[in-house]
């Protein structure tokens, strides 16, 4: 179709009756909407609970954020406890506590005895 | 009628105007609303000020990664990241607010100071480092202070503290109220520590941050040279906040995921390592003479390094792990090279160990040697022969039975003595996981200008050779192995979350350095020095021990020398020693070769290698016998368990009651049955009742005593 065949006429109507329309005010009963009515509480509903779930979003990642620092406390704490046990665990500071507690319990003098 | 329709027509087009004109309005603001929209879209551009207030809040945040550990090779944590904490103090908050509060503002300060009272009082109880006084005189001379500086009104209250520790002090009063009302301020490090202490110190290692020095080596050991593989890289993430006032990471915004840094498990055994230490203290580092002493225990058949002990004197005179001797100090092994030199004639030559030759009074006269050898002198007085068995030398390691056996052999070609020295990797560095400032040097005559006389007979006892004790264990693992060199390793692999990422494990240098025969023939050689030989400190050993000792005199710099031509003896006639022990254990199915050097400092007298050495040595090698199953007595042999009795133990609470048949019992039920009856119970042994007196079912008088015998 080139550009002569198009049909300006009609075009500019249709333009002034939509204008005419609006000033009327009955463009939206001219267009039909109500008929679309399901459609467009279909959409307001989405976009009520898009809204609505980027909110929880938002909670479940607060929530995660404090996870995050408990899990951080805990990690230090696991370290701490974890060095703490790993220098009491030093054969040598064992022996030397046995002996300043005056305990009988020595370092073994041969290797354990294995029943098969 | 028509009036009334005409009333009612004016009415119906008044209200269709009066609609019609809210219509319009309604019209016009939602086109000047669209127009607007689109210009705000579009066009408009904000003030940056206003904008920033308007907007939610963003920030970068960098993520520092967590810094791998280091482990033992039976995963014990050798070295690991903690945080600590720097706690500040800003003694000037509310200062500013509370002078120009007219009202108020006198009251307030005088709070504020009352409860600076009670968080010095706090602090004095909690870190017990100063008393409350000096607290809070260091707080109210800060906040009087007029300096603006932050350096001025800041005051350091602690460093290095736990986690714990500042939980406590941020609960303290002012501090629980705050940054902004209490002016704590808290910084927080990640400390390396090491939960065994100095053990290994010098091998697990650590990053000099502030040196300057280019004489000191900045990455030490582990810990400085892998640094790469344990320090991660940094993440970066955005934040944003929520409308809760909280923050989250905002999606929207670029992100680089952190990577912690790796896990390194290396071969070492702590326990060992503790043995080793513990026995190097106790019987080397006593003597005043020695400077330092290092020891290598290694696994045979991987030659993975088990314990690497370090220890040298400081300028206080105490002993720590300063310098890693083990790789970085390269000397005149001395005898235990003689190891080599026996070897390489086994494997080239005719010599035996039975082989003989002419003890000549200890002296090579056809080389003009006047140094006589008092070993060969104290054989022929003790044996009463001038001859010697090469078995004989070995043993009480004389210098003249090698030198005279390399002289013989292979004075026509003495590049083939070399040959072999080389084939056994000792003219060369080979590579370790770890290096250290100075080490490494090792080095073999040089084969383009070889002397017999001096050259190839002195590197037959272990001078003008330069070895590391980690060379001389190596040499001594492959006869332990058969003939296979293993290289010896200190990394085992790199670790992330408990996953193996890269491993490494044993090479061999060489796979065959001699002959199978050749390596028993030397086991043989090595047990009978400790059996018979300077070696005797191991004799009695908890497992038997193959090993070698060897004592040399090292080289003394010109400056130490003095006045003196003899390049190992001063002016005051005073010597260096470095003296040795290296073998491996059990000798018949070796599981660990060790060496153990020391260095003593410009003495008088000598340190043999058979002495504190030695003496370590067996320490070491009696632990860990006694702490290794592999080693345990299975017990196989059957015995037969005393059949038990069924049914009800036989009590007598009431009455007499006749005495009780305990035979089969144990000794628990057997007290119990007895002791309820009335009587009394002496028992003898261990197990289950095989005797009993009197007989049982005979009534006796209450108290008497029941005698059982257990087995």
């Amino acid at each position: 179709m080139s550009f002569k065949d198009i049909d300006w006429k009609a075009i500019i109507k249709a333009i002034k009756e939509t204008v005419l329309s609006i000033g009327r005010g009955d463009i939206l009963m001219r267009m039909q909407v109500h008929r679309l009515f399901p459609f467009i509480l279909y959409a307001f509903i989405l976009g009520w609970v898009s809204i609505w779930l980027s909110y929880k979003t938002e909670q479940a990642m607060l929530a995660v954020e404090r996870n995050k620092y408990t899990i951080d406390t805990l990690k230090i704490r696991h370290a701490e406890k974890t060095c703490e046990i790993a220098s009491m665990n030093r054969m040598s500071t064992i022996e030397q506590m046995l002996i300043e507690s005056g305990s009988e319990l020595m370092a073994p003098e041969k290797p354990a005895d294995i029943l098969k | 009628m028509k009036k009334r329709t005409d009333i009612q027509n004016g009415e119906k087009h008044r209200t269709s105007r009066i609609l019609w004109y809210f219509y319009g309005l309604f019209l016009l603001c939602s086109i000047a609303i669209i127009g607007k929209i689109i210009y705000l879209q579009t066009a408009w551009e904000p003030d940056s000020d206003w904008e920033s207030k308007f907007r939610p809040g963003k920030s970068e945040q960098k993520i520092k990664p967590d810094k791998g550990s280091i482990l033992d090779h039976k995963g014990r944590l050798l070295v690991t990241s903690v945080p600590e904490y720097d706690i500040y103090m800003d003694c000037t908050v509310r200062k500013a607010y509370y002078a120009g509060d007219k009202k108020n503002g006198e009251k307030l300060e005088k709070e504020w100071r009352r409860s600076a009272e009670a968080l010095s009082k706090g602090l004095a109880e909690l870190l017990g480092e100063h008393d409350k006084d000096w607290y809070y005189r260091n707080i109210i001379t800060k906040r009087d202070s007029r300096e603006k500086n932050d350096g001025r009104k800041n005051f350091c209250i602690t460093r290095g503290v736990d986690y714990d520790t500042m939980m406590k002090i941020k609960a303290l009063p002012l501090f629980r109220e705050g940054r902004y009302k209490g002016g704590l301020k808290v910084t927080k490090n990640e400390a390396r520590h090491f939960p065994y202490e100095d053990l290994a110190g010098r091998v697990l290692g650590y990053i000099r941050y502030n040196s300057s020095d280019p004489k000191k080596d900045k990455y030490i050991g582990i810990e400085g040279q892998y640094n790469y593989i344990l320090h991660g890289k940094e993440g970066v993430e955005w934040r944003r906040v929520t409308d809760k006032r909280g923050w989250i990471k905002d999606n929207d915004s670029t992100s680089i995921p952190v990577e912690h840094g790796k896990d390194i498990r290396t071969t070492l055994d702590i326990e060992i390592q503790d043995i080793a230490d513990k026995a190097m203290r106790r019987h080397i580092t006593a003597d005043e003479r020695v400077e330092g002493a290092c020891c290598v225990i290694m696994d045979v058949e991987s030659g993975a390094v088990r314990a690497m002990v370090n220890l040298s004197r400081n300028s206080k005179g105490e002993f720590g792990e300063y310098y890693n001797m083990a790789i970085g100090r390269p000397g005149e092994p001395g005898s235990v090279f003689k190891t080599a030199t026996l070897m390489t004639l086994l494997d080239d030559t005719d010599v035996t160990l039975n082989t003989m030759i002419p003890t000549c009074g200890g002296v090579m006269k056809d080389m003009g040697h006047i140094e006589k050898d008092q070993y060969i002198i104290n054989y022929e007085k003790n044996n009463k022969t001038d001859r010697i068995s090469v078995l004989d030398g070995f043993k009480i390691s004389s210098n003249y039975v090698f030198r005279r056996l390399v002289k013989d052999n292979y004075e026509d070609d003495p590049h083939a003595f070399i040959r072999r020295l080389h084939e056994y990797r000792l003219g060369e560095d080979f590579e370790f996981d770890i290096t250290e400032k100075g080490g490494g040097g090792s080095k073999l005559p040089d084969m383009s200008r070889i002397s017999w006389k001096t050259d190839l007979v002195q590197s037959s006892i272990g001078y003008a050779v330069m070895e590391t004790p980690l060379q001389i264990v190596t040499l001594y693992n492959a006869i332990a192995n058969g003939g296979k060199m293993m290289k010896p390793y200190l990394i085992e692999s790199f670790e992330s979350d408990g996953k193996v990422v890269e491993k490494f494990g044993p090479s061999i240098l060489n796979a065959s350095i001699c002959s199978k025969a050749t390596a028993d023939t030397m086991t043989r050689a090595l047990k009978a020095v400790t059996a018979e030989g300077t070696g005797r400190q191991l004799k009695n050993a908890k497992c038997k021990v193959a090993g070698k000792t060897g004592t040399a005199r090292v080289a003394l710099s010109k400056k130490e020398r003095g006045g003196s031509k003899d390049p190992y003896i001063n002016e005051n006639n005073e010597r260096r020693y470095q003296a040795t022990f290296v073998g491996f254990f059990p000798a018949d199915e070796p599981k660990y070769t060790a060496i153990i050097t020391a260095y003593t400092t410009l003495s008088k007298g000598s340190l043999y290698g058979g002495d504190s050495p030695a003496k370590a040595y067996r320490e070491i090698v009696d632990n860990l016998w006694a702490r290794d199953t592999e080693w345990s007595r299975k017990l196989e042999e059957r015995n037969s368990v005393p059949e038990m009795k069924s049914g009800f133990i036989a009590t007598g609470r009431k009455g007499s009651a006749p005495v009780p048949d305990v035979k089969g019992y144990g000794l628990m039920d057997a007290l119990y049955a007895i002791e309820n009856s009335g009587y009394r119970c002496h028992y003898e042994g261990m197990g289950h009742v095989v005797e009993q007196t009197p007989e049982p079912g005979k009534e006796y008088k209450k108290g008497e005593t029941i005698r059982i015998v257990l087995k």
